[in-house]
């Protein structure tokens, strides 16, 4: 996972790659979320409703997903 | 499904190919009318010729929480120029990416879905500028294919009738509440007639996703208007806010749009949203792709 800034934005377009962004009021937005990415987002933001969500839809999946 | 149902959707299915292929002869697939022989060579605003390409898929959580997982194949070319687009310039150009061989994508998508997507989401550039490549990616399948079309919804009537037998959701970027708007950041005209008949026509078909980014500066001439409009004409649509702009591409020197949506407009508008019986199902965090 890396972060990137609006200077280098069209660089991470390769497909392996998510943009982060953390307000300052605590919200974080993800330009993608992979089933990879997602538990690390998960214990970021553990009480997140929505975020449950995603992680019971990707419940199903195979433990490896790439 | 009964097999003989899949055969005679096949066939129906093929037959659609040949004549969004034919139709290519004189593109009207999106509402530029350009007219291009992609046929032939000719290319139009979008450069699109009759090849189809893929420049990334892959498994996404990031979408509507009922779509998930979902599968996203991402098509080359687009019909707007939008300033702020975060897959631009690349998404523009039609020939990036793999040239699609359409019964290996379908093969490809078939697996997916056995792998547990629950849908495949069609996702550009424009993807509805490949109505021929849809129809064949869904003829080649040995199963129906849960389609979802992530689209500007910037296309003609014509194009929606040929891909009704095969987009089950509809997920629709309504960008602009204004059409100058519209015309200064997209470079497209007629936006608002376009996208309300067409949201209404897709109403009537599927599953509807309607999508609002929302933009630095234009709450009360985009984001109303276009919250409006759907608590007033299609309440039912599941209407999604989107509060995460990153200033990309043309924007990021933008005076008015290189900046990022500040606490208070966020604020306005989750409560605009409210007060008109729309919702926002997002928590702390947002997570889209766009």
């Amino acid at each position: 996972m890396r972060t990137v800034n609006s200077r280098d934005r069209n660089n991470v377009d390769d497909g392996q790659s998510v943009t982060i962004r953390l307000a300052s009021d605590g919200r974080v937005f993800l330009h993608d979320l992979t089933p990879d990415l997602l538990p690390i987002i998960c214990q970021l933001c553990p009480n997140d409703e929505v975020l449950r969500q995603r992680l019971q839809a990707a419940d199903h999946l195979p433990e490896k997903t790439q | 499904m009964p097999t003989t149902r899949i055969q005679t959707d096949r066939r129906h299915l093929c037959v659609l190919v040949e004549r969004a292929k034919s139709a290519l002869a004189s593109c009207e697939v999106c509402e530029l009318r350009c007219g291009a022989n992609r046929l032939r060579g000719e290319v139009g605003p979008c450069g699109l010729g009759a090849d189809s390409y893929t420049y990334k898929r892959h498994l996404s959580l990031a979408e509507e929480v009922e779509l998930l997982p979902a599968y996203m194949v991402y098509l080359s070319g687009c019909n707007m120029r939008c300033r702020f687009c975060i897959q631009a310039p690349q998404c523009f150009d039609p020939c990036r990416g793999e040239l699609i061989n359409p019964r290996a994508l379908s093969q490809e998508i078939t697996d997916a879905v056995k792998y547990g997507a629950k849908t495949i989401t069609l996702i550009g550039g424009e993807p509805a500028l490949h109505p021929h490549t849809i129809l064949e990616l869904a003829a080649a399948s040995d199963r129906q294919l849960p389609i979802a079309l992530k689209t500007n919804l910037y296309i003609t009537p014509q194009t929606l009738d040929l891909l009704e037998p095969v987009v089950r959701i509809y997920l629709v970027d309504f960008k602009f509440g204004r059409d100058d708007c519209a015309k200064r950041i997209a470079g497209v005209d007629r936006y608002t007639h376009v996208l309300t008949r067409n949201l209404r026509i897709v109403a009537e078909r599927g599953d509807l996703f309607i999508r609002h980014l929302l933009m630095p500066g234009h709450l009360d001439c985009c984001f109303k208007p276009v919250a409006e409009w759907v608590a007033a004409n299609l309440p039912e649509a599941v209407f999604e806010l989107m509060p995460g702009y990153l200033p990309a591409w043309r924007a990021v020197a933008d005076p008015q749009m290189g900046r990022t949506c500040n606490i208070d407009e966020l604020e306005e508008a989750t409560s605009w949203v409210c007060s008109l019986g729309l919702h926002t199902r997002h928590g702390a965090v947002h997570a889209y792709s766009e």
